[in-house]
């Protein structure tokens, strides 16, 4: 659901407060591998030089290790390579079949590379004749071949290895952020369901109840209370539930509203007979669409007013339809954008272009149009 | 025939069971009278006009023009009512009512709370402290319109105190310094210490910050009555005031206590 962001940015470094140019930054990587691949061929001239002592040969150690360590610049130039060829989609270079398909590839480029440069290095050194190049490499078909292949295959497994790291730390944050979001969307839904005034007033409308021995209403709408708080628990836990849970949800707020508004709020429901129990809904959806039209369709108009809700099944998709009558004059209640805006950010991000939300002024009513693909509900909840 | 008149009150609220709600808890008080029960501002604004109401019990979530425009209107205006805020949910407004010692009801509420808050009220207008009342309820007023136009709160000058059977208006220049107990504040004057409800902190952010310094949890003192400050052990300061008085200062504040010095 997620889409990994690109590899990680090695372009934006600063030294001393300065931007270093984007290709001395990728020559970084080959520093690195110049110094590990160079602490190699110290090892290496180390156990040589141990070995001539106690042949009883005493050469110069500062000298040996100059002349060992050419013979691993061509290493340290394929690791660079390895690693920048590598950088560009790990993701894509890590599946098994690329992965054969690379290795196949770059093994016979470098150890033809490495045998080229060791020969003619080795002829440099001992000052042979060019003419003989080709005897000389030939020469070197053996033992030398096996290491450059083994050395070859060394660093690319090194490099496979370190860029399945990355990824894996890459993926790790990406899970970890996509939880905080998840959370945090939560948290700000649950809050704007568990609206303090509507239900410190709806609370208050029943605590009016009682006071006039309305006993029958007062037991109804506390219970009406309760159903709310438990379907926001719910949702607060879940990450989606049916259509048919969301729309009593919706049907016990519209009731608790006509609670306040009594007379004045005129709702006319228009559903159709499909199974909405089987289809997934998230959590809390039209709710806040409901809402919208009672602050504008209703407070804004003295308390009344006619709300209409539609919702359909057409050819895979639900089409909820909610439309409310305008209000006339400038109303004080700012911030109409903002519930739908968050009702479209939220579709957005579960269906993508397959959902969408419009809202606009029809006929003199305010219509909001709710577009999402019908899911089956999955067992595992 | 009842021995004193009885009280006036007006309820405006656009929900009709808030409404009823607040004439039915008012039925039950025969001290009390019910003149007028309103939808909305428009018309407790031709109902105030008809005759004179002691309380007014408004809501402030009102569609069109709500409960806090229709009091600054008011309270402009000759002899204004006792006006009492009737809110669901409002959690900034709760500490301003009480730094500005306004009278306030919450949504839903016992008849304890009401009966309560009816005494506060019946008290007000036996002590003839209208005119006080109104000032206060303009401060409060001005400091919510400051801060919904994104500027910060305006200073306070004065502190009306409430306590059983007074009204005082305390100027802040002669508080030394002030502190915490609990709901409450205790304001220490040259001589006398009084009792306001509201927290440190709540005043900390209206009093004048070249004036105030905060030096403990529990302390907000007048920077020039700081006389002395010493080191009672690993971390724990005190600052010996002008009147004599000793106030604990906390290791975060005690760097600005010694900037005074400096």
């Amino acid at each position: 659901m997620h889409a990994l962001s690109a590899p990680p940015d090695a372009g934006a470094a600063l030294l001393r407060g300065r931007r270093l140019p984007a290709w001395l930054l990728r020559m970084r990587p080959l520093l690195l591998t110049t110094l590990i691949w160079g602490f190699f061929s110290i090892c290496m001239t180390m156990a040589v030089y141990a070995e001539a002592l106690r042949q009883g040969r005493h050469p110069q150690l500062p000298r040996l290790l100059l002349l060992h360590l050419p013979y691993f610049l061509p290493v340290a130039v394929y690791s660079w390579c390895l690693y920048l060829i590598f950088q560009r989609q790990p993701e894509r270079q890590l599946r098994p079949a690329r992965l054969w398909g690379l290795y196949l590839l770059c093994l016979p480029a470098f150890v033809a590379a490495d045998m080229c440069s060791g020969t003619a290095y080795s002829m440099w050194v001992e000052g042979a004749p060019w003419s003989g190049f080709a005897a000389a490499l030939h020469q070197r078909m053996g033992y030398d071949l096996w290491v450059a292949m083994m050395v070859g295959t060394g660093a690319f497994t090194a490099q496979m290895a370190f860029s399945a790291w990355q990824l894996g730390q890459q993926r790790a944050r990406a899970w970890a952020q996509a939880q905080t979001d998840n959370l945090s969307l939560r948290l700000t839904l649950l809050q704007g369901q568990l609206e303090p005034h509507f239900l410190f007033n709806t609370l208050n409308g029943i605590s009016a109840l009682v006071r006039a021995s309305d006993r029958g209403a007062a037991l109804s709408a506390l219970s009406r209370v309760s159903e709310l708080l438990r379907y926001a628990l719910r949702a607060s836990r879940a990450q989606e539930l049916s259509v048919q849970d969301e729309l009593q949800f919706v049907r016990d707020y519209a009731e608790l509203q006509a609670l306040r508004f009594g007379a004045g709020l005129r709702m006319h429901w228009q559903v159709d007979d499909a199974p909405w129990a089987a289809y997934a809904c998230p959590p809390l959806l039209f709710q806040p669409l409901l809402e919208n039209a009672i602050r504008h369709g209703l407070e804004a108009r003295d308390g009344e007013g006619l709300i209409e809700l539609r919702m359909q099944a057409r050819q895979g998709e639900l089409l909820l339809a909610i439309s409310n009558e305008m209000p006339d004059g400038p109303v004080e209640t700012p911030g109409h954008g903002l519930g739908l805006a968050a009702t479209r950010e939220r579709l957005q991000m579960l269906y993508g272009t397959a959902a969408g939300l419009d809202a606009g002024v029809q006929d003199g009513h305010y219509l909001v149009r709710l577009r999402m693909p019908l899911k089956e509900l999955s067992d595992e909840r | 025939m009842s021995a004193k008149a009885q009280r006036s009150a007006l309820i405006v609220d656009d929900e009709a069971l808030a409404r009823s709600n607040l004439q039915l808890a008012l039925a039950d008080h025969p001290g009390w009278r019910c003149v007028g029960s309103c939808v909305n501002a428009a018309e407790a604004r031709v109902a105030l006009a008809e005759r004179e109401v002691d309380l007014l019990l408004l809501d402030i979530q009102m569609p069109r023009q709500n409960g806090l425009s229709l009091a600054a209107e008011l309270c402009r205006g000759p002899k204004p009512p006792l006006i009492v805020f009737v809110t669901a949910y409002d959690e900034h407004a709760l500490s301003a009512f009480d730094v500005f010692a306004l009278d306030y009801l919450l949504k839903p509420f016992d008849d304890q709370r009401f009966a309560a808050m009816l005494q506060r009220a019946e008290q007000m207008l036996k002590l003839k402290q209208g005119a006080s009342y109104a000032e206060s309820m303009g401060g409060f007023l001005q400091e919510r319109a400051s801060l919904e136009a994104g500027q910060p709160c305006p200073e306070l000058h004065a502190l009306v105190v409430r306590s059983v059977g007074s009204v005082e208006r305390i100027p802040l220049d002669e508080v030394e310094w002030i502190g915490a107990a609990g709901n409450y504040v205790e304001l220490h004057l040259p001589g006398r210490m009084v009792l306001h409800r509201s927290t440190l902190s709540a005043l900390e952010q209206r009093v004048s910050a070249r004036e105030f310094l905060r030096v403990h949890r529990t302390a907000l003192v007048r920077r020039e009555a700081i006389a002395a400050l010493s080191v009672t052990g690993d971390s724990t300061y005190e600052a010996t005031l002008r009147s004599g008085e000793v106030v604990p200062v906390s290791e975060r504040y005690v760097k600005e206590v010694r900037r005074r010095f400096a």
